[in-house]
């Protein structure tokens, strides 16, 4: 019998030459549905029983889109704050893009509906990322995590996590942590002026080709197991209009061909959608063995022990100039003393 | 005198099975669901328009008479208002 992990593999995949999913058997509805909705394609899911590529029982027809009203009433709220997030920062002058979850379900998804996200992602110009931070906090946002030392953030951060009107907004500076986040060169990211309208407003947000670049460094970087939405996120920027040539510069100058060849492998491995040869030929590309270690590095799934894992990394990837702050941040934050920090480093190391 | 004119507020929305639509205006707490030719009076109102105009231009998607549509945009409308989906002026 066919899982429902493999199920909902095959959902991800609707759309790409994959225009059938095998009948879903009764005794799994409760199962299926949960790892539809886990893997956020329960969007996708309802699309497939309305117009029959999915067979399924009335039950979890009725059940799937029962869930799928739900998902997405909280996608609105979360969008309303994406709306207010983007009204801040222009209001303020400040230069943003928004990220994956509102952007791609307005500018990619077959159907806005198709794709549910649960928290905003922003992207903000290093030197002003401290500014944006001030400004939510003036406006009610919460700091999640405080900052390592003063000038963490717009120096070595990839993002500030906060709450606003109790949605979780990233506000970032980097795609990425890490290695490769050093390597990148986040202000290009500003260069292409691209737009998409969602209540009446024009939102800042990249352009397809920078967004297939961030949709492969969180799918490749983001987690051991990338949900399937961020693995269709790369099929349906991957096989839509994007500058190949830009595409393919960028991921030259940034270094991140292991990051490509990884996107490249688990969306052809998970959902099996074959990706067009300018994204494919990253399949078999030559990657040295450190950039191999780091991508092990970023597929620790617990969040502390990753960036545990990616610090001796990222010092490396710095410019020596840059390494006593980064290693002084790191090594002896802010508000803890020395003492304590000495004794945790040693107590993790036996 | 002049009738009064329905404009939909800002918000953000999303279609859901069978026709149904989900909306949320900016400054709402909560969505709101419409369903039936609701959905289609709400994307018509992306511009402001009295009841005859939304009537004339219903009267050619649907077959119903223009007593029967004049009523249902006079229910929806007043729905719309109370849930805040809609302004007149």
């Amino acid at each position: 019998m066919i899982s429902a992990a493999q199920i909902a593999r095959n959902v991800a995949a609707l759309g790409f030459g994959n225009s059938r999913v095998a009948p879903i058997d009764s005794a799994m509805n409760d199962e299926v549905i949960d790892e539809l909705r886990t893997q956020r394609v329960e969007g996708v899911a309802v699309s497939g029983v309305l117009d029959g590529s999915i067979e399924a029982d009335a039950e979890f027809v009725e059940r799937i889109i029962q869930r799928h009203d739900e998902t997405m009433a909280q996608t609105l709220r979360v969008e309303i704050a994406a709306v207010r997030a983007s009204e801040i920062l222009a209001a303020a002058g400040i230069s943003h893009r928004l990220l994956k979850g509102a952007s791609l379900a307005h500018t990619i998804a077959r159907n806005p509906s198709e794709r549910s996200f649960r928290d905003v992602d922003v992207l903000v110009r290093g030197d002003s990322i401290d500014g944006a931070i001030d400004l939510f906090e003036s406006k009610g946002a919460v700091r999640l995590h405080r900052q390592l030392r003063p000038g963490f953030d717009a120096r070595f951060g990839k993002s500030v996590t906060m709450l606003l009107d109790d949605i979780e907004v990233d506000v970032h500076r980097l795609l990425c942590p890490g290695p490769f986040g050093v390597r990148m060169r986040p202000n290009e990211l500003f260069f292409i002026d691209s737009t998409f309208e969602l209540a009446g407003e024009q939102i800042p947000t990249l352009d397809p080709t920078d967004h297939l670049v961030h949709a492969c460094y969180h799918a490749a970087l983001g987690s051991a197991e990338p949900a399937l939405v961020n693995l269709r996120d790369i099929a349906l920027l991957a096989h839509g209009p994007f500058d190949e040539e830009r595409f393919e510069d960028t991921i030259d100058r940034w270094r991140a061909r292991a990051v490509i060849q990884r996107a490249v492998r688990l969306v052809e491995r998970t959902i099996s959608v074959e990706l067009p040869e300018v994204l494919g030929r990253y399949r078999y590309t030559q990657v040295d063995k450190t950039e191999r270690g780091w991508i092990d590095l970023y597929t620790v799934d617990d969040p502390r022990g990753r960036f545990a894992a990616l610090a001796p990394a990222t010092f490396h990837a710095l410019r020596p100039i840059d390494r006593p702050a980064f290693a002084r941040a790191v090594g002896f934050p802010d508000g803890v003393p020395p003492a304590t920090r000495v004794r945790s480093i040693l107590y993790r190391r036996k | 005198m002049s009738q009064a004119e329905y404009r939909r507020v800002p918000a953000v929305e999303r279609e859901l099975a069978y026709g149904r639509r989900l909306i949320q205006p900016l400054s709402a707490s909560t969505p709101t669901q419409l369903a039936g030719s609701a959905p289609v009076i709400w994307d018509l109102l992306h511009e402001h328009h009295t009841v005859d105009a939304l009537v004339a231009m219903l009267q050619q998607q649907f077959s119903d008479s223009p007593e029967v549509i004049a009523h249902g945009v006079r229910s929806a409308l007043t729905a719309m208002t109370q849930t805040a989906l809609v302004v007149v002026s």
